[in-house]
């Protein structure tokens, strides 16, 4: 069965044509800052152009097409049929916020329609299954959202119980995806039950601040010392490693360190113990932890994993499984649907 | 050997006599509204609550050997005992503190009186104590600060009282010690130091009173909203956040009765407090490198058994759990004073 998947990030388009479960073509085009200039939606064209040239004839032969999951409103996780009332909420904008993947739903919604073959979507990042109490927080105004690398870490919980013969739902891993953002995520039979995110109230990242101690936060929102916009950098894109240390690539934390700049030691440090802190917080979850999963392009820093691991060794085991598998984890639950192990669900209309 | 305890507290001052370690007198000196409605501030009230003490003592008619009061938001500080020196009292007076708080003024209070007996004047382990390792102190962004705030007295004085229940020494327990109570610090203890804390403030579970971590980026909706002032938003922090926000009590022993009552969302709001409080215990454990001997809950909420059943639950993998529920805060204050009258501690000296 011949599948393309695809993976619009927020600075690249990623695609793949498989043969079941082997790739036979793979790409991932960087885009230009002028590409990326205008709003998300409005990059649909060129973000389909790039993919119809990089699978070429191919789109003529493919069985289905399948996208990552995008930010629509909570849900459960799992394969859903791309259908026009998910791509009317997503192209008037009636979702939780415009991230780059809800271009894959666009674009798997077009080829399907031209070629008349099934879409389906992924694992949206709007996957949420946490449980009740994990949805509590310290007000009733702000309830704790499970809004997370769902795909990926998904992914990789059920790699890591086919590799130890255990069944998915008896078991229980921590997942911590480290890529510019950062979620740290307890997984349990199968289901991501709490959320750390570095966006909302988890460690801080490259470039996501983390949580931040709400009353002096409150009177830096009220002091007129940075806009609203500047604020909500201070959670998208230029938090954590990216304020303190004007670059979010670990890359060049590490060289830094290399070169004996003992600033950039201490906040790289302090990273990784604000990421160790929040794994053991959900080592309380009432389970045995099998096993602590690092992924994500973070975890392919040596010293990032090496700082985590001695934290964390004495308190489980540490695996590491660096970058994310995106496209296999897209490919692998398009086709658990195709061959009829999984349903597809419904996409059910929540537009406000 | 006689020690008197002073403590203010927003509506009261509470005065002991310790006689050895034991406290042989007590009283609560309590303000209504009209009698604090025109000193706002903690130095306005020095007066008042100063003549109010010296009448109880007198009554007594005991004669102390020293006197010790409670410690307020000082700069930071080592643990220890402190002698009440002139440039402490000159940094409260002239406002040299970290914020308005009563406890600011308990050491002025025990100086005043330890003068008129011509005897010495402690305080011991205020909040402000600063055992923080580095990596502790950084957030997210370089704007804000991690801060090194806690219960400090009575968390002190459950490690002592560790030490010596199992007959070890106190700066050998590696422990993590949870204060649960309207505010709540989680610290872990790294060799006899708090070397982090969630800063019952700034972070960690959520409290009867206070709404602890919150989602950064949702909460920045609901200032930018437009719908809130800040001084109603500071409120819901601190004061108005937690249990109250939920289930308009502070009162833990109300939610526990609500429950038996089969109140299904008291019962839901209750154990998330659990839930979070163990989640914190779970990551202050990690910062010590898996060496954690015991886990240590104290606090008036440690009273509560359902409370203290669900957190003992989820951490008892971690470490045996011990429970010390609420706080004595006249007796930590008494022992720290006495600790130097009889010459087993030397007194530090606020610089």
């Amino acid at each position: 069965m011949l599948i393309l998947a695809i993976n619009p990030g927020s600075t690249s388009t990623e695609l793949g044509v498989f043969e079941d479960e082997g790739p036979i073509l793979r790409k991932k085009i960087e885009h230009t800052k002028d590409e990326l200039s205008v709003p998300v939606l409005a990059q649909f064209e060129m973000r389909k152009g790039c993919i119809e040239n990089c699978a070429g004839s191919y789109l003529q032969k493919i069985d289905a097409v399948s996208s990552r999951g995008g930010i629509l409103h909570p849900m459960e996780g799992g394969v859903y049929e791309v259908g026009k009332s998910m791509v009317d909420d997503v192209r008037n904008g009636r979702v939780d916020a415009q991230h780059a993947a809800n271009l894959g739903i666009l674009i798997a919604y077009d080829i399907k329609k031209r070629f008349s073959i099934p879409a389906y979507t992924v694992d949206p990042i709007s996957t949420d299954e946490l449980w009740e109490l994990a949805r509590v927080s310290g007000l009733p105004d702000i309830p704790r959202s499970g809004r997370t690398h769902s795909l990926n870490v998904r992914a990789q919980a059920r790699k890591m119980a086919e590799k130890m013969k255990k069944p998915l739902g008896d078991a229980t891993f921590i997942v911590v995806h480290m890529g510019g953002g950062l979620t740290v995520n307890l997984v349990k039979g199968g289901k991501i039950r709490d959320v750390a995110d570095a966006r909302q109230s988890g460690p801080f990242s490259p470039e996501a601040c983390g949580g931040l101690s709400t009353p002096d936060y409150t009177k830096l929102c009220f002091s007129n010392r940075y806009t609203e916009e500047e604020m909500i950098r201070f959670s998208y894109g230029e938090g954590g490693l990216m304020r303190w240390l004007g670059t979010s690539s670990m890359k060049d934390v590490e060289e830094r360190i290399k070169r004996g700049d003992k600033k950039a030691d201490y906040i790289f440090r302090a990273m990784a113990y604000g990421i160790a802190k929040s794994i053991g917080g959900f080592m309380v979850c009432g389970e045995k932890i099998d096993s602590v999963i690092l992924t994500g392009g973070g975890s392919k820093s040596k010293l990032l994993v090496s700082l985590i691991t001695e934290y964390i060794s004495p308190h489980a085991t540490v695996v590491v499984c660096p970058g994310s598998i995106e496209l296999e984890a897209i490919v692998e639950s398009t086709l658990r649907v195709l061959r009829g192990e999984e349903e597809a669900k419904i996409y059910e209309r929540r537009g406000r | 050997m006689y020690v008197l305890a002073i403590n203010p507290g927003s509506t009261s001052t509470k005065i002991s006599v310790f006689e050895d370690g034991e406290e042989v007198r007590k009283n609560i000196i309590r303000y209504d509204r009209d009698a604090l409605k025109d000193k706002k501030t903690a130095l306005e009230q020095v007066e008042m609550r100063g003549n109010d003490i010296e009448r109880e003592i007198e009554k007594w008619g005991i004669k102390p050997d020293g006197v010790v009061g409670r410690g307020g938001l000082f700069k930071p500080l080592e643990s220890g005992t402190y002698r009440i020196n002139e440039r402490l009292l000159k940094d409260i007076m002239n406002g040299k503190v970290r914020g308005e708080h009563i406890s600011n003024i308990g050491a002025v209070l025990a100086h005043n009186i330890a003068g008129k007996f011509g005897v010495p004047s402690y305080f011991v382990d205020p909040v402000s104590v600063d055992e923080f390792e580095e990596l502790a102190r950084f957030s997210g962004i370089p704007e804000i600060e991690r801060i090194a705030l806690q219960h400090t007295l009575n968390i002190k004085a459950c490690i002592r009282r560790v030490a010596r229940d199992k007959k070890r020494k106190m700066g050998d327990l590696n422990l993590v010690v949870a204060h649960l109570g309207g505010g709540m610090s989680v610290c872990p203890v790294k060799k006899g130091r708090l070397i982090d804390a969630n800063n019952a403030i700034q972070e960690g579970p959520f409290s009867p009173e206070r709404s602890g971590t919150l989602p950064i980026s949702a909460f920045l909706e609901m200032c930018t909203s437009g719908k809130y002032t800040k001084s109603f938003l500071s409120r819901r922090l601190v004061g108005e956040g937690g249990l109250v926000a939920y289930l308009g009590t502070n009162s833990a022993d109300e939610v526990v009765l609500r429950i038996k009552e089969g109140d299904d969302y008291a019962r839901k709001v209750y154990e998330a407090m659990a839930y979070q409080i163990s989640k914190e215990i779970g990551a202050m454990a990690t910062v010590l490198k898996g060496e954690v001997e015991y886990i240590v809950l104290t606090g008036g909420v440690a009273n509560s058994r359902l409370l203290t059943d669900w957190v003992k639950a989820r951490v008892e993998f971690i470490a045996p759990v011990l429970i010390y529920p609420g706080e004595n805060e006249m007796l930590a204050l008494a022992q720290g004073a006495l600790r130097v009258l009889r010459g087993e501690e030397e007194a530090k000296e606020y610089r």
